[in-house]
């Protein structure tokens, strides 16, 4: 059985790492090929406008006044913003609106996902119709609740007033514009809550449910020792983006109440658009803008680490 | 068909040694075993001859080339993974197919070569299924099909019946080594099975911590193991190991009791120090008064055989007697080792003094 | 026994309380958008009728006639949003995946396949108003403001992170052994790619190429910004009917009917892995 064994030529060196690369090459660089056309595109589209950007925020620069960027002004715009009641009121608009709607969202989507979690055909219809709200253009829902909202014409004060209720002017009405605006945000976001609850409780682990059934626990302790913790993960990510989405509101109010009446609905997003399209006050929109992009990133990275740590920890127990 | 050389062969996971310094060579025409338990290095020899893994450094010839460096589809070698790896968007036929289609064979061959292949392995009537309406045991026979149809210079099967049921493997080791013998392949088979191993292979190579323990043929393994991890790690029911002590006149002291070493072991070098007895389960015999006192601890019936520890100088020793043996918990028994079994094994490295070998 | 007995009552209960909620839900989902389909078909004289009528007294289709007057530019937008949705979702699906599979196969060294992943995602989180001027910028500087490639370009930037995220994900899932068999079977990547990888993964490229077409339809922050008039979208059509002089109720519910129904249809069908999608593959169903 043994053959002889035939005096091979030995290659040259035992390994270079030239040669490792030499035949890697034709399957990596392959690879990177694949990656680059994006890669290119998120540069060009996204980077370096967020660099030119950074750079308009530290400049004075208004199209208005001027076809070119002037002079270097350090933090100046920054600093101009934080003295700004105008810009200060729309922040504390934006936060109000922020965490109102993401509250709201979170409850009531997760309530309705708790009641049309299931494989039943019936359901599935229901949850296919309940997304509809956050798959049609913002536009839209701006437009459509403009006519569901108006004080003499809609539809909602003619609800009420069959219940004998005189509603009030809801897109008009200084204290009720916000109001109105959190309404709509919560209507066409809540199913996306909802819809993501769903995947997760459908996918929740059983083994914890008949353990803890056996181990003799009642429905609301099973929910509230297992349900919600195994949820946690999940809460964490839908937190993440419905708080950086409705920071970032800009449609619904464009198309519903176009900031005001007054100032009263400049959302942040929009009061940017403002200056920056409208008036091109390039430097102090791009200054403002970075304030919110570090708010968001904040809040992104925040999460994040908080989601991170947390699949730690439950990998070392496991 | 061809030879694998594999030439001081390393790979390195940053401070860890998967393979480390590996010297092998697989002959033509020759079912070779590379075995051991998970992790010891044996699937990522496998990978570096497939040219899915790159070596740390070392040397890969295959008939005569050095391919180390040459990728995975130049090196005309085929693979069965444990997993099968088929296509699942295509059906038996096109699966088997494929690698010879993207090497532009014409079709007429392409539809040849998969029909013989398909015939060899007896599912003809599958070609146009797809691989979820197999069964486990189909899938294997496609995947086998898969690198049969390409004829190609080495067989690489890493576990590959490991995903059967147990009485489905017995069944594909004896026509996976009817298959092999037909095809007059060379083969590497990577698996932690031994019965796999011992029953299928010219020879077996013996891996442990991605070193290379031993390589010989499967009765040379079992019976002339290089050290004890060979030894324990082949035979089922595994090896017995007992320390002993080697007194001055070359005899094994157990405990209290003395057991005689076989007469060809030359002991001088070892007179006062600790080594390792080993003997194997069906070489302890069930004796009268004269052979070494014990409890009988656990009772296997096996059918076939029945298997039983016995506490001797608080060590369980099993023993492996006639099927129709009837012993109860509890009762006292006398052994005796054959002395002309029994392995000897250095007491630091566990490296063979004495084996019992195979008669020439 | 009286537990048994509870018991039953609380499940009665518990049902109750189901249909009661998804009856509710559903009523308040649809009847918004039952409001604007009858509204786009209502005679233009019934707007502003105090209590609102909600029937129409008879259909019509004259809003739909007005804004697909040949002599307005609807049509247009109309073709404008059909053209960047189409060509932004044949774009960012192609190069998106291509990318994800090379993220989730390569191996860069100083971990840059999962910075520059982690870089796609950060996209889906930063404000696009903060890139949106300079973008504005950029297009006006490189002649390309109000046309129709300033807002594929942009429209491709911003779907990316969706189709590499969700795609990533499930060639994640693929068993690596597929990969290397097709690698022993002599394929190099691209045949990798499209003859073992594309074909096992074409729902979930289907589902990008939904969301991506979805997101295309709808946005109108860069589109407004970029494409103020030739290359104007669908959703700045409708912003459009809010002028100084009031709203024009007929036209709006006509155009934002035009935008809604395909989406509604499309939704239908990418029910599968939207929340592996929305969720950048973070949450799967």
């Amino acid at each position: 059985m043994a053959s002889p064994a035939v005096p091979i030529p030995i290659e040259e060196a035992p390994i270079s790492r030239w040669q490792v690369v030499r035949a890697q090459l034709g399957e990596k660089g392959m690879l990177v090929l694949f990656l680059i056309p994006a890669l290119l595109v998120l540069i060009i589209v996204q980077g370096y406008p967020l660099v030119y950007s950074a750079y308009f925020s530290t400049v004075d620069w208004s199209l208005a006044k001027s076809s070119t960027p002037g002079g270097f002004v350090g933090l100046a715009n920054y600093t101009k913003a934080f003295t700004d009641t105008v810009f200060l009121d729309s922040v504390s608009t934006t936060i109000t609106f922020s965490l109102a709607a993401t509250f709201f969202e979170m409850l009531i989507g997760f309530f309705l996902a708790y009641m049309t979690v299931g494989e039943n055909l019936l359901l599935q219809i229901t949850r296919t119709i309940l997304i509809m709200p956050m798959v049609v253009a913002p536009v839209a829902v701006g437009t459509l609740w403009r006519m569901m909202l108006s004080a003499r014409a809609g539809l909602v004060n003619y609800g009420l007033s069959t219940i004998g209720i005189v509603g009030p002017d809801w897109l008009g009405n200084p204290s009720m514009a916000l109001v109105s605006l959190i309404i709509i945000d919560v209507w066409e976001w809540s199913p996306f809550v909802m819809i993501i609850y769903v995947a997760a409780l459908s996918s929740l682990p059983t083994e914890p449910f008949r353990a803890a059934a056996v181990d003799g626990a009642s429905r609301w302790q099973i929910f509230r020792h297992i349900t919600l913790p195994l949820l946690l993960p999940v809460t964490i990510l839908v937190l993440m983006f419905r708080l950086i989405d409705t920071l970032l509101t800009l449609d619904i109010v464009y198309t519903t109440t176009y900031g005001g009446p007054g100032f009263k609905t400049h959302t942040l997003t929009f009061w940017i658009y403002q200056q920056g399209l409208r008036y091109f006050n390039i430097s102090y929109a791009a200054a403002t803008s970075w304030i919110l992009l570090i708010a968001c990133m904040s809040i992104a990275i925040g999460f994040l680490v908080w989601r991170g740590r947390l699949n730690a920890q439950q990998n070392k127990g496991a | 068909m061809a030879t694998v050389q594999l030439r001081n062969l390393t790979k390195r996971f940053k401070d860890v040694y998967a393979v480390r310094d590996l010297n092998l060579e697989i002959h033509d025409q020759e079912f070779m075993s590379l075995l051991g338990p998970s992790g010891c290095g044996k699937t990522t020899t496998l990978n570096m001859i497939a040219g899915l893994e790159t070596p740390s450094s070392g040397q890969i010839i295959i008939d005569d080339r050095p391919v180390t460096h040459v990728p995975a589809a130049q090196r005309d070698i085929a693979m069965v993974f444990q997993t099968y790896a088929l296509y699942p968007h295509m059906t038996v036929y096109r699966n088997m197919a494929f690698a010879l289609k993207i090497r532009k064979t014409p079709n007429q061959v392409i539809d040849e070569q998969v029909r013989e292949a398909a015939q060899i392995l007896g599912i003809t009537p599958l070609l146009e299924r797809y691989p979820r309406q197999l069964s486990g045991g189909q899938r294997q026979r496609v995947a086998l099909g898969r690198a049969i149809v390409r004829n190609p210079k080495v067989f690489l099967l890493d576990e590959p019946l490991s995903n059967l049921d147990a009485v489905l493997r017995v069944q594909m080791r004896a026509e996976l080594k009817i298959i092999f013998n037909r095809l007059q392949a060379t083969v590497a088979y990577v698996t932690h099975d031994q019965a796999e191993a011992m029953t299928m292979s010219d020879r077996v190579a013996v891996f442990r911590n991605g070193v290379l323990q031993q390589v010989d043929t499967p009765l040379n393994i079992y019976h002339a193991p290089a050290n004890q991890f060979v030894a324990g790690f082949v035979g089922s029911p595994p090896m017995n190991f007992l320390d002993v002590t080697v007194s001055a006149d070359g005899g094994l002291c157990f405990g209290d009791v003395r057991i005689s070493a076989p007469p060809d072991a030359d002991l001088r070098a070892f007179i006062g120090t600790k080594i390792t007895l080993g003997v194997r389960p069906e070489d302890v015999h069930l004796t009268g008064e004269d052979g070494i006192s014990g409890v009988v601890q656990v009772v296997e019936q096996l059918g076939s055989s029945t298997l039983l520890y016995v506490k001797v100088q608080d060590n369980l020793v099993s023993v492996q007697t006639p099927g129709n043996t009837r012993l109860n918990v509890g009762q006292k028994q006398f052994v005796r080792f054959a002395p002309e079994r029994l392995y000897l094994f250095e007491g630091g490295d566990g490296k063979s003094i004495r084996t019992p070998g195979i008669e020439s | 026994m009286l537990d048994e007995k509870t018991n039953r009552l609380v499940d009665i209960g518990r049902n109750t309380l189901r249909i009661a909620v998804i009856i509710l839900s559903l009523v308040v989902v649809s009847v918004p958008f039952a409001y604007l389909f009858l509204n786009s078909l209502k005679p233009p004289n019934e707007f502003l009728t105090v209590p609102p009528l909600i029937i129409p007294s008879h259909f019509t289709l004259e809003h739909y006639q007005n804004i697909f007057d040949p002599t307005k530019d609807t049509v247009n937008y109309l073709i404008n949003s059909l053209v960047i949705t189409v060509v932004t979702t044949i774009i960012a699906v192609m190069i998106g995946s291509l990318a994800a599979y090379s993220l989730s196969r390569l191996k860069l060294p100083f971990r840059l396949s999962s910075i520059i992943a982690f870089a796609f995602l950060l996209v889906r989180f930063y404000p696009k108003i903060t890139t949106t001027l300079p973008y504005f910028i950029l297009m006006k500087d490189l002649h390309l403001l109000d046309t129709q490639a300033a807002v594929i370009i942009a429209h491709v930037s911003l779907t990316l992170p969706f189709v590499v995220w969700l795609m990533l994900t499930f060639f994640d899932e693929l068993p690596k052994e597929l990969d290397q068999s097709a690698m022993l079977d002599g394929c190099g990547p691209w045949q990798r790619f499209v003859q073992v990888i594309l074909p096992l993964t074409t729902p979930a490229l289907l589902t990008a190429a939904i969301l991506t077409a979805l997101l295309s339809w709808n946005e109108f922050l860069i589109a407004s910004s970029v494409a103020p008039s030739n290359a104007k979208t669908l959703p700045l059509a409708v912003s459009s009917f809010i002028t100084d002089k009031g709203v024009q109720w007929g036209p709006m519910s006509a155009m934002s009917s035009v935008i809604v129904i395909p989406v509604m249809l499309f939704a239908l069908f990418a029910q599968r892995y939207l929340v592996r999608g929305l969720t950048l593959g973070a949450v799967k169903e």
